[in-house]
């Protein structure tokens, strides 16, 4: 589905490059279900062993923004009422959402290439240099 | 609600008012569980290191969130100032006693080149705001379609203020 900005040009993925991470690890929090936003916070905290942890200001802030872009909407499911707060909100990831974090993911992916063909990354999983 | 909760929703003031309207009660509520299962791992060194955390963010986020909604308010301001300048350079222009055309233009090109220095996002707002009173005085008045020709200027100084305005100020 194609998207269209606010001055009705078609947006494509690569417009919105690059991501600021937290958008990033939003979508990624939202690409295997849908959450709420103390539910992205945990994701994102568990995911990155701690390295990541975004601020009620910052999940806000960019949940707003990536509303207002497309890349993410609101859900009217809850996973299992009986168990949650139906005042929460809930956000699922939206089809050009996936297109938007694929790209941003190719462009990273490319950025470590470059660092491991001009030898700053050696091997898989490594950052730290051969003979450091 | 906790102490916690009920002083952070009074921090929230920092942000404006339309991003609370939005976004409050959430934020509220996820500092709020953020706050319960640091307590419950660390006790109050867990719940002293949430606000560190949080405040932090709080000073950093509120300032880009003033700053967006300032910059909207900015935008609002300079829409009806943009539509005088270009009345008052029309009026001039259609006094009796008035014929020097290169004034006329090079007012309606710097005019529009100055908001386009001001808010470079939207140059094609400020070249219609400026540059369309001219043409549409002389077309009603005169059926002098030649006048359009200020829409050229008002067009290339709002651009050219714009690309001024990035150069200098780069986006983040």
């Amino acid at each position: 589905m194609e998207r269209k900005s606010k001055a009705g040009q078609v947006e494509e993925p690569r417009d919105l490059l690059p991501l600021r991470p937290a958008v990033f690890h939003i979508l990624l929090a939202l690409a295997d279900e849908e959450r709420h936003g103390y539910g992205i916070m945990r994701e994102v905290e568990g995911r990155t062993g701690g390295q990541t942890r975004l601020g009620p200001g910052t999940l806000y802030g960019s949940i707003k923004r990536m509303l207002a872009d497309g890349l993410i909407e609101e859900s009217d499911e809850r996973p299992d009422p009986a168990m949650d707060d139906q005042r929460r909100r809930y956000y699922r990831i939206t089809e050009f959402g996936r297109r938007v974090a694929g790209a941003e993911a190719e462009r990273l992916s490319g950025l470590v290439e470059t660092a491991r063909a001009r030898k700053v990354l050696r091997g898989r999983g490594s950052s730290v240099p051969e003979g450091v | 609600m906790s102490r916690s909760e009920r002083v952070y929703r009074a921090l929230l003031l920092a942000y404006p008012r339309e991003f609370r309207r939005d976004c409050g009660d959430e934020m509220v509520q996820a500092f709020g569980d953020l706050c319960r299962e640091e307590k419950r791992r660390g006790g109050a060194s867990g719940l002293a290191s949430v606000w560190v955390r949080t405040l932090a963010d709080l000073a950093a986020t509120a300032f880009v969130e003033r700053s967006r909604a300032m910059r909207d308010r900015w935008l609002f301001m300079l829409v009806p100032l943009a539509l005088l300048f270009g009345l008052a350079i029309a009026y001039v222009d259609s006094s009796p006693g008035w014929d020097d055309t290169g004034v006329s233009a090079a007012a309606v090109l710097g005019a529009s080149g100055l908001f386009g220095v001001l808010y470079p996002a939207r140059p094609w707002l400020w070249a219609l705001a400026v540059g369309v009173w001219i043409p549409a005085y002389e077309i009603i008045r005169e059926f002098n379609y030649a006048s359009l020709l200020a829409l050229v200027f008002s067009f290339a100084g709002a651009y050219a203020g714009a690309v001024v305005r990035k150069r200098l100020v780069p986006a983040r």
